[in-house]
């Protein structure tokens, strides 16, 4: 007899539909599967066996050939276990139900029969609502996956049981019915609030530009001094995303089996810090089935490298191409697969190989030294970060700087206060913005340092102006204004252009730099809320101009 | 002149037993001739300089590399030749041959400046401010061309439009460190190059020691202007005080790393640097009245900001922060400041987002 089941597989961010086909036959008892099965596909006999004699099946010796179609598509995954499962059932004529007609089947089942979570659901279902089924029967554990899918039934199930009893009409499986449907809540509180990080205004300043504009931000500093803490706050001064931006990340998240991060992550904006050891496939995606990366998994968010100069540089290179086009395509001899990365680069490095250059009391590496530590990141990396900043050590006085003026025993309760602080706004924060630093700084101690509330809610002014800007021009931050353009969307007074003509000269910038530091110096105005980038805007970003811009020039 | 060159490029003899052999022989043509066996027996000379004058003459390529020399622009001047410098004559080890590109110090003064290759801005500040001031008052001013203190004052002795002369490990055919590229074309042009190796000779750490004698021996006075404790600077002192000459130290701040070796010398005797006319004056220079009135009106020049962010600057680097931090102002306000000062000239970003000031006045 034959029997034919609906599942899906994941190629790449999309999925395709299969047809799980079985047919049961006289002849040498055999199990066969066909249409490029990977060994975990081809595994799924096995469990498939198990489970079915577990629920009391008795499968009399026969030749079964199981096929997935359309058989040129590699497969992968351990979502075909229920579907075949399914389809061998009914191929032995031992299950025949009018609801295996438009419903769609994924699921890992175990020897026992349950059925476990897998990965890539949320593209599944998106597909299966576009391709008109009306049902999908997944696990229980990928069932807020599925249900971000608007326009399908989504069925969770816990056994394979549960779905045999209801396809018989003998159970119910309950439809989910999605508490909230969105996955991320707005205003999360971010985990690292800058209110945390002491001194350090340049660097702060630093931050907000590169959030208000979605610039690449690179820090250099001995060790200590608060670059790890910085980008960890990035985060939480984006302004959350929206919806559509949900979903491409939820996708990305999915087909990585990596769902659940996402949602425990509480932060607005996904945060990633792989470390320096990564291999290039890790980050950028890829394998042989390809699989997204880091890169792709700070989609819309922030990917943090720190200890720069410690990663491989082939490893590096390869990231100059998804910075520039913000998605990753990887050509393999099966397809090519395009992943989403529009993420927003921060770096950390030491300057010297001990870190405290130019220190010259605490540093001792001689300059061929530092050259070399400098020269372990390319110069067309380098260029591609519009911001660059020195970050110092802190020094006593400036680590307790915040606290004096107050009594000793305020100090120890000043941290808890600003935290609850902060905590307690975030509704407010973004109606009341212009009247809440002040208010901060009456409640909280002498001197505290800005929260990121109120940083976001300067960030998000920022962000609304870019966007009227650049209504339908395809792109939306000023990091994005192509070359030529930004004469137009870049109005300079002509101090300020007279200023960038110098430096231009004196420093020996490069074109790149040239056009980066007018995109960052349009940032700096936005957040003045300018017009037209005036002279201080242009000092100000060419404070933040890259290192291989003359950095080292004064080296002794 | 082609067995000069050879005498000259001579490796694995030193300088002294070059002289010891003229002594005995009466040119290098000679010596090129005459049989090892002769050498051996009639004047006891050691065997290793014997082997080492056989494999030289048989260097198939020697006579190639002297046509080189001269399309190069590298002349030869030895110790019995009219140009040979007069200082070289009295030391204890003088070179045999010196390559030269450009020419060498014949001025009535000279004066070396030596110190860390990795010195502070300060240092650098002080050897580029003695540089101009021995350039203005046409005194030679001869150190190494390494960076840090001698890149700084060669580059003040030019800019002063003084002549400046380095005396090189390497090869004179090459620029190390491949930095200060500019310095080694203007100097070929107001001053000059010279090495006591032949040209193509690579930059071997046992030959810089060896040329701090030369360093030493074309100048009258020797000033070290910053050193670390272990310098080669001090080696350069050490053979300026062998060699009879006066060596200066510069005073620096006693919990400095870089002020140790400058520090060591004082308290071993040397005189002290502290005034520019004090040390003209024991120079016996007669020094050219300054002009005073310039640093007034830069400092009427500056705005009240700009004024207040100078003062907190010194030739330690500031970071930015810090600056805002001493200053009180407002960042916006500080990095107008700043760049003003840039602008100036008054004010250098010496390292990313840290600055100092540019000038000692």
């Amino acid at each position: 007899m034959y029997s034919i089941i609906n599942t899906a597989v994941i190629r790449g961010m999309n999925s395709v539909i299969v047809q799980v086909e079985a047919d049961v036959c006289d002849g040498l008892p055999a199990f066969e599967m066909v249409g490029v099965p990977a060994s975990e596909v081809r595994e799924a006999k096995e469990r498939v066996r198990a489970a079915l004699r577990c629920l009391g099946y008795r499968l009399p010796p026969k030749k079964v050939t199981v096929n997935l179609c359309p058989a040129d598509i590699p497969k992968r995954g351990t979502g075909f276990d229920l579907p075949i499962a399914l389809a061998v059932l009914a191929a032995y004529g031992l299950l025949e139900s009018p609801r295996l007609a438009g419903t769609l089947f994924a699921g890992e089942i175990t020897l026992r029969g349950r059925l476990q979570g897998i990965r890539g659901i949320l593209p599944m279902a998106l597909e299966a609502q576009r391709a008109g089924f009306l049902r999908m029967v997944v696990p229980a554990d990928n069932v807020q996956e599925a249900g971000l899918a608007q326009k399908i039934t989504v069925l969770p199930a816990e056994e394979l049981g549960q779905v045999l009893g209801w396809l018989k009409g003998e159970g119910s499986l309950s439809p989910w019915q999605g508490e909230a449907r969105t996955i991320i809540e707005e205003n999360a509180r971010p985990e690292t609030d800058f209110a945390e990080l002491k001194g350090q205004k340049l660097l702060r300043k630093a931050c907000e530009v590169a959030a208000a504009g979605r610039h690449n931000l690179l820090m250099s500093g001995p060790p200590g001094s608060g670059k790890t803490m910085a980008a960890r706050a990035i985060a939480g001064i984006l302004p959350g995303l929206g919806e559509e931006e949900q979903m491409e990340l939820a996708g990305i998240y999915s087909v990585s089996g990596m769902f659940g991060q996402l949602k425990q992550g509480g932060s607005c904006r996904p945060f990633r810090s792989p470390h320096y050891s990564i291999t290039r496939t890790a980050l950028i995606g890829g394998g042989k089935i390809p699989q997204p990366g880091e890169i792709s998994l700070a989609h819309k968010g922030v990917l943090f490298l720190d200890e720069l100069t410690e990663f491989q540089r082939p490893v590096l290179e390869q990231l100059r191409q998804p910075l520039e086009e913000r998605e990753v395509r990887l050509v393999r001899l099966g397809g090519t697969y395009t992943y989403p990365a529009d993420f927003m680069l921060v770096a950390a490095m030491n300057p010297c190989s001990c870190g405290y250059y130019p220190d010259r009391n605490r540093c001792s590496c001689s300059p061929t030294q530092i050259r070399q530590h400098l020269q372990k990141v390319s110069r067309p990396f380098l260029d591609r970060m519009d911001l660059t900043v020195e970050v110092p050590r802190l020094s006593v006085e400036e680590l307790t700087h915040s606290y004096t003026g107050e009594a000793p025993g305020r100090k120890q309760a000043m941290p808890e206060e600003a935290s609850c602080a902060v905590g307690a706004m975030p509704e407010e924060a973004s109606c009341a913005v212009g009247a809440m630093p002040e208010e901060a700084s009456c409640t909280v101690g002498a001197m505290p340092e800005e929260a990121s509330c109120t940083i976001r809610a300067r960030v998000e002014v920022a962000h609304r102006l870019q966007r009227d800007r650049y209504q339908g021009e395809g792109f939306l931050y000023n990091s994005r204004v192509p070359s030529g353009l930004l004469e137009q969307y870049c109005p300079m007074e002509p101090k300020a252009r007279r200023l960038l003509g110098l430096s231009y000269d004196s420093l020996g910038l490069t074109a790149r730099s040239y056009h980066r530091l007018i995109r960052v110096a349009r940032t700096v105005a936005d957040l003045a809320r300018s017009e037209t980038i005036g002279e201080e805007h242009m000092m100000e970003a060419l404070l933040y101009r890259s290192m291989g811009d003359g950095l080292w020039r004064g080296l002794p | 002149m082609k067995y000069r060159y050879w005498f000259a490029a001579l490796t694995g003899v030193s300088s002294r037993e070059k002289l010891e052999l003229l002594k005995i022989y009466k040119s290098p043509e000679e010596i090129f001739w005459i049989p090892e066996y002769r050498l051996e027996k009639e004047h006891r000379i050691p065997e290793k300089t014997v082997r080492a004058l056989q494999a030289a003459k048989r260097d198939p390529g020697w006579e190639a590399s002297y046509l080189q020399m001269a399309e190069q622009g590298v002349e030869l001047v030895c110790i019995d030749q009219p140009g040979y410098p007069s200082r070289l004559l009295h030391i204890y080890d003088p070179p045999y041959g010196l390559f030269v590109k450009g020419t060498l110090p014949a001025g009535e003064h000279a004066v070396a400046i030596v110190g860390a290759r990795g010195c502070s801005v300060y240092g650098q500040a002080v050897a580029k401010r003695l540089g101009q001031l021995l350039g203005e008052h046409g005194v030679d001013v001869v150190s190494g061309l390494a960076c840090g203190i001698d890149g700084a004052a060669h580059r003040g002795a030019l800019e002063a439009g003084g002549g400046t002369w380095g005396v090189l490990g390497c090869g004179v055919d090459i620029c190390y460190p491949r930095q200060n590229r500019d310095l080694y074309r203007a100097m070929e042009q107001r001053g000059g190059l010279c090495s006591e190796s032949p040209p193509g000779t690579q930059p071997l750490p046992y030959l810089f020691p060896r040329r701090n004698r030369i360093i030493s021996g074309l100048a009258d006075a020797v000033v070290v202007v910053e050193a670390r404790e272990k310098s080669g600077s001090l080696i350069t002192a050490d053979c300026a005080l062998e060699q009879g000459k006066t060596v200066y130290a510069v005073p620096g701040r006693i919990s400095d790393d870089l002020s140790r070796g400058c520090l060591w010398l004082l308290s071993q005797g040397a005189c002290v640097y502290y005034s520019e006319e004090e040390f003209l004056r024991e120079l016996g220079i007669a020094s050219v009245p300054k002009n005073g009135k310039n640093k007034k009106l830069i400092q009427n020049a500056l705005e009240k900001n700009e004024r207040l962010v100078y003062s907190v600057l010194d030739f330690s680097p500031l970071h930015l922060d810090q600056i805002i931090g001493q200053t009180g102002l407002e960042f916006q306000q500080a990095v107008v400041a700043l760049f003003r000062l840039q602008c100036l000239g008054l004010v250098k970003e010496i390292s990313k987002n840290q600055y100092s000031r540019t000038r000692l006045s």
